[in-house]
């Protein structure tokens, strides 16, 4: 054997092996399942000609959560059936739910790749959980979303929401009387800063005195700890309440506190009837996977050297939002995508005074990837 | 100035904790109920999620609506539960610890199953909090104690009150003790150790069952996976920090929620301490209940330690020890 990272029973299907080793792994009492397993493997590849195109393959997803959970994993699932249905008979699609962050998950991954598939795409970041797997399987490609690590066959995807953020903020920053917005976050990290972040600045170019409060609750999944966030800032006294939740019990609290909100992965209006703003519109995860599929199967897939980043418009907006709301947001997000806005210009500072952005600079959506510091007006996160 | 920030933080903790702790209110009520008859049921975080999951089939699934069906449905699945657990530690004297564990963990896996395509679903079928209307001024002090709904106030008083009462104050109470301290002098006397015993461990599982309910239908309204997370195993402490006294349970649930809120409350309002940035504070705060739970198991315990055993606080005799009469 050559790998170094050989994990017990679980022998890379992709691992270049002699039949010496087979004869050792034989000796050994493991040899069959080994061999058993890289054959089958092989079986998937029989269809594949000269120019590296298949005739069909498989693709499979990895999941967080469950994907009825009425948001983000949800979405992915909904971006999963787009491209099986789009690729017909030429994508089998599968998908693993509920996978956390212990040993379980490599052991999962590496099952997947024992099982075939050609590509794997996970819908939240596994870092190392996932990439011990992919470093040993360079036949088959890896899509891990909001990841930092890049190789020949694994790279990192994500979408460009700061924008959205800031056009909820213009939002916010008309609707909210007092211009107190609370945010449930989930952990510090570049996705929590770009939220906080385009809502206050979105908020101040309505209203100079607009802030974000922000409760980190250390799970993306747990209606239990988002209702205690949600009700700690309700009670505090904020007039908008958005978060990254994977489900919409803050909505519900909202709606009952007589307070606007908003939701991150998709339309959930039912749970806020006359409170709802607007949502972040993941509709492009259907297209992304359906490229990425087309590619394997073309034989054209090749790894990327920066995160791809999916677009992200705003939704639909609530029946109670006024007709001038909605425009000023649209105005908005018309004017970040031709580049007449950014959502990052300077001069800003962090919320601890340091100057971050001289006047004049702005950040981009890739830099905007790697941002870690919350501006001056947020409170409730520092910066890393 | 200060008493006033002190009062403020005080309040809004406690308004907090008192709708976050109710479940493990109940749910400490319900294995104190089967605990002062001998039986110890670990089970309790199973029960939670037993009790809710049905609870939101009833809403969802069969269109109650009705909180009150919808929690009795969910106490009746847990009592079922329940009386499983009871018939093997009871009539068949199975260890009390391993068929407790055992419905813990089924309990757990049993609901997460059956609330497989209902995670996240709002609920609307809910308790609404009791409004008293324009009689109280809406200030601190009254929304922290007062506009909880119905269940809050049966928890925290109606059920310890009716428990203390019949534990202590009838002879039918006198009877459940002496069957969790010395059931072979109950039997003597004609209580029925085996049918007393598995009655109260049925109730107490309906008990702890609406704790469940009570979760998803008003304090989170909606499913998710692993609902309990570890309140079921705080009520089993909060049980011995009230050296299984129903007032006592109070104080504990309280004490348990105020450092639940304590997390949430903090980074709403800004609180921090000066050593940590705010940002940091969030996994010291969730990890302070847990802390708290234990050193306020180890207040009791350590007490029989100094040799200053009150009587009142100790377990009762016969816990988790099978009864049979041929053996006694």
């Amino acid at each position: 054997m050559t790998s170094k990272k050989n994990r017990g029973l679980f022998l890379p299907a992709s691992e270049t092996f002699s039949r010496r080793d087979a004869l050792k792994m034989g000796a050994l009492g493991i040899g069959g399942l080994a061999v058993g397993g890289s054959l089958l493997a092989a079986c998937g590849d029989d269809e594949e000609d000269a120019s590296g195109a298949k005739e069909s393959i498989k693709a499979a997803w990895v999941y967080i959560g469950p994907p009825d959970d009425n948001g983000w994993t949800q979405e992915h699932d909904r971006g999963r059936l787009a491209a099986d249905a789009a690729l017909g008979d030429r994508l089998t699609t599968s998908f693993v739910p509920n996978i956390g962050f212990d040993a379980g998950t490599t052991e999962t991954f590496q099952q997947l790749v024992d099982d075939g598939n050609d590509i794997i795409f996970a819908n939240t970041e596994y870092a190392g959980l996932l990439t011990e797997v992919s470093d040993n399987a360079p036949d088959t490609k890896f899509c891990e979303i909001n990841g930092h690590y890049y190789s020949d066959n694994l790279f990192p995807f994500y979408l460009a929401h700061e924008k959205t953020a800031y056009q909820l903020g213009v939002a916010a920053g008309h609707l909210a009387g007092n211009g107190r917005i609370g945010y449930i976050g989930a952990f510090p990290t570049a996705t929590a800063f770009n939220d906080v972040n385009g809502l206050l600045l979105g908020a101040r170019s309505v209203n100079p005195d607009a802030t974000v409060e922000t409760v980190l609750v250390s799970t993306f999944f747990d209606p239990q700890k988002a209702a205690q966030a949600a009700n700690a800032l309700l009670d505090s006294g904020v007039d908008f309440l958005f978060g990254v939740m994977d489900e919409p019990t803050f909505l519900q609290l909202s709606e009952e506190a007589g307070v606007w909100t908003g939701y991150w992965n998709l339309d959930f209006r039912t749970a806020a009837p006359t409170k709802y703003v607007s949502h972040f519109d993941l509709s492009e995860f259907g297209p992304f996977y359906t490229e990425q599929c087309q590619r394997v199967l073309d034989g054209t897939w090749v790894s990327q050297d920066e995160v791809w980043l999916l677009d992200t418009p705003i939704g639909d907006f609530g029946p109670n939002v006024p007709q001038d709301v909605q425009d000023a947001v649209h105005d908005a997000g018309a004017k970040l995508d031709s580049g007449e806005l950014h959502v990052y210009a300077g001069p800003l500072s962090d919320n601890e005074g340091n100057e971050r952005l001289a006047a004049g600079e702005t950040l981009d959506s890739l830099e905007a990837y790697a941002i870690d510091w919350p501006v001056d007006g947020v409170t409730g996160i520092s910066p890393v | 100035m200060i008493l006033a920030i002190i009062e403020n933080a005080f309040l809004s903790l406690i308004g907090s904790a008192i709708p976050a702790s109710a479940v493990v209110m109940l749910a400490a009520t319900g294995a104190m109920l089967g605990e002062r008859v001998g039986v110890l049921n670990l089970g309790q975080e199973g029960l939670i999620g037993i009790g809710a999951v049905f609870s939101v089939i009833a809403v969802l699934s069969w269109g109650v609506e009705s909180p009150w069906v919808a929690m009795l449905i969910g106490m009746i699945a847990a009592a079922v539960a329940g009386l499983i657990f009871a018939l093997c530690v009871v009539s068949f004297r199975a260890s009390q610890v391993l068929v407790g564990l055992a419905l813990a963990l089924g309990g757990i896996g049993l609901s997460n199953q059956l609330g497989v395509n209902r995670n996240g679903t709002p609920i609307q079928t809910l308790f609404r909090e009791i409004n008293p209307g324009g009689v109280l001024d809406d200030n601190d002090l009254v929304s922290a104690f007062l506009f909880h709904d119905p269940v809050v106030y049966i928890a925290y008083i109606g059920l310890p009150v009716v428990l203390w009462f019949v534990l202590f104050r009838t002879r039918h109470g006198m009877n459940m003790r002496a069957v969790g301290e010395n059931p072979a002098a109950a039997d003597a006397v004609g209580v029925s150790v085996t049918g007393w015993r598995i009655f109260y461990s049925v109730l107490g599982a309906a008990l702890t069952g609406a704790g469940g309910a009570y979760m998803v239908l008003s304090f989170t309204p909606t499913w998710s996976p692993d609902i309990a997370r570890g309140r079921g195993w705080v009520a089993l402490a909060v049980v011995i920090f009230a050296g299984w006294r129903p007032g006592w349970a109070v104080a504990g649930a309280l004490l348990y929620g105020s450092m639940i809120s304590l997390d949430t409350t903090a980074q709403a309002r800004g609180w921090g301490l000066p050593f940590m940035g705010a940002s940091d504070l969030s996994f010291f705060l969730s990890m302070l209940p847990y802390v708290v739970t234990l050193v306020a198991i180890l207040i009791p315990a350590g007490a029989v330690k100094l040799g200053r055993r009150v009587r009142s606080t100790a377990a009762p005799a016969a816990l988790a020890i099978p009864y049979s009469r041929e053996e006694r």
